[in-house]
């Protein structure tokens, strides 16, 4: 009935600690070290993110260094999640197939504005229009492309309601299911952070930061945890066999 | 269908009012935002409410309300495995969907011709952003109406089947009844 995977179930688990730990790090990173955490107001001056940058500027420019080292933790996510979704579909693992083109093209929108806002730290006195405006590429690169992500999201909701297992095992129970539907859902609100500069629409507000980003925390752990369970069940099962 | 099972019983499944408390509960939180800086502003708030229609406002109300009647006959009519009848309800349920959509964009158009876009001021940030938001769950709604009307063709009595289709019901609902508090916010209070 599912595809027989059990010889990867090794790399699989390798995979995943590798992309949490490089998530782990990935957020020190970003968020002390580039000093990201809350983000900065999108009002501020172009002078005004000059000063911000250069209050520690060895410190942001090591994090980037850092950030853009561990940046990568979605992609080994990625291929685990399609790995997994691929036992459970019938013929062609085609929602399998989408999850992972989807999740490739969105990982590199966790480390690409991270080397734009390196570029920025980089020669940090030239014209303050120009850092302003390489922060500003990077922040809204970070957080509006909503573009492949609810793509990446359907294709995992199919599994979860779709499959032929038990929810107990399962790396994809039917509250995944609901739990990556809010997240895509929520996911909408990125983009808006293109039109306001103040107030909860903005990048560093509610809609388009802290409710995705939060959110995102949360369904990255909990599918983490599902897939741990799983796979140490279909590791039972191969040694049962 | 009536047993003693279906006493206290919960529409749908647990995961779906996760997902429908989250979504109420963030928007709670941009309603209040939406008090707070109306109370700072009341003057200027309420000259920006003059400038939208209450009457466009009250149809489009009436096209959800009336959706959501389509969509709690349509899953009814699911239950007693109506293939006919269930799968018509779901796409007039969707129909009105459909005029709300048409009508929230040439109401969007009558903004846009008198010049006033989402960073006129406070009250149309609000607007916009709000009405937005929730025109993305209406998308979002009508295209899982769109697939109940498509999956209730195929009569099942699979529970699983079955509380995937209410919750999907229910996810509607909630898209109706959060219009009902923006209508109210946006268009009514004073």
């Amino acid at each position: 009935m599912s595809r027989d995977f059990s010889t990867t179930i090794r790399a699989q688990r390798f995979l995943l600690w590798l992309s949490l730990i490089s998530a782990a790090i990935f957020f020190f990173s970003w968020a002390w070290m580039m000093g990201f955490f809350p983000p900065p107001s999108p009002s501020l001056s172009a002078d005004q993110v000059v000063a911000l940058y250069s209050q520690h500027i060895i410190r942001f420019r090591v994090g980037v260094v850092l950030a853009l080292i561990s940046g990568a933790f979605m992609m080994p996510y990625s291929l685990v999640v399609s790995m997994q979704m691929a036992r459970l579909e019938k013929g062609a693992p085609i929602w399998a197939i989408l999850q992972l083109m989807c999740g490739l093209v969105n990982a590199m929108y966790i480390w690409g504005p991270v080397l734009v806002w390196g570029v920025a730290a980089f020669s940090i006195d030239r014209a303050p229009e120009l850092t302003l405006l390489l922060h500003e590429l990077a922040w809204l690169s970070y957080i509006t492309p909503l573009t492949v992500f609810p793509l990446n999201l359907l294709a995992i909701i199919m599994v979860c309601f779709g499959k032929d297992e038990e929810d107990r095992h399962s790396a994809f129970p039917r509250w995944i299911g609901y739990l990556t539907a809010w997240q895509a859902v929520q996911s909408f609100g990125g983009p808006i952070a293109l039109l306001f500069k103040s107030g909860i629409f903005s990048w560093n507000g509610l809609i388009p930061f802290w409710l995705p980003l939060s959110l995102f925390g949360v369904w990255f752990g909990a599918l983490s945890f599902t897939i741990f369970r799983a796979l140490r069940y279909q590791q039972q099962q191969a040694s049962a066999a | 269908m009536r047993s003693k099972s279906t006493l206290g019983r919960v529409p749908g499944e647990a995961g779906i009012w996760i997902l429908i408390f989250g979504e109420m509960s963030v928007f709670s939180a941009l309603f209040a935002a939406f008090l707070y800086y109306r109370g700072r502003d009341v003057s200027g708030f309420t000259a920006s409410q003059a400038q939208l229609s209450k009457a466009i406002g009250l149809l489009n109300t009436v096209f959800l309300l009336t959706s959501s009647l389509f969509v709690a006959l349509a899953v009814r009519a699911t239950v007693r495995m109506r293939t006919i009848a269930a799968p018509r309800l779901y796409i007039a349920g969707l129909t009105c969907a459909a005029a709300f959509i048409l009508l929230k964009a040439f109401e969007y158009y009558t903004l846009f011709a008198r010049g006033i876009t989402v960073g006129s001021n406070t009250y149309f940030g609000f607007y916009f952003g709000l009405t937005a938001l929730h025109l993305g769950h209406v998308l979002i709604g009508s295209g899982v109406l769109l697939a109940l009307a498509i999956a209730t063709r195929t009569p099942s009595s699979e529970p699983k089947r079955f509380a995937l289709i209410e919750s999907g019901g229910c996810f509607w609902h909630m898209v109706d009844a959060l219009w009902i508090i923006i209508f109210a916010l946006l268009y009514l209070v004073e």
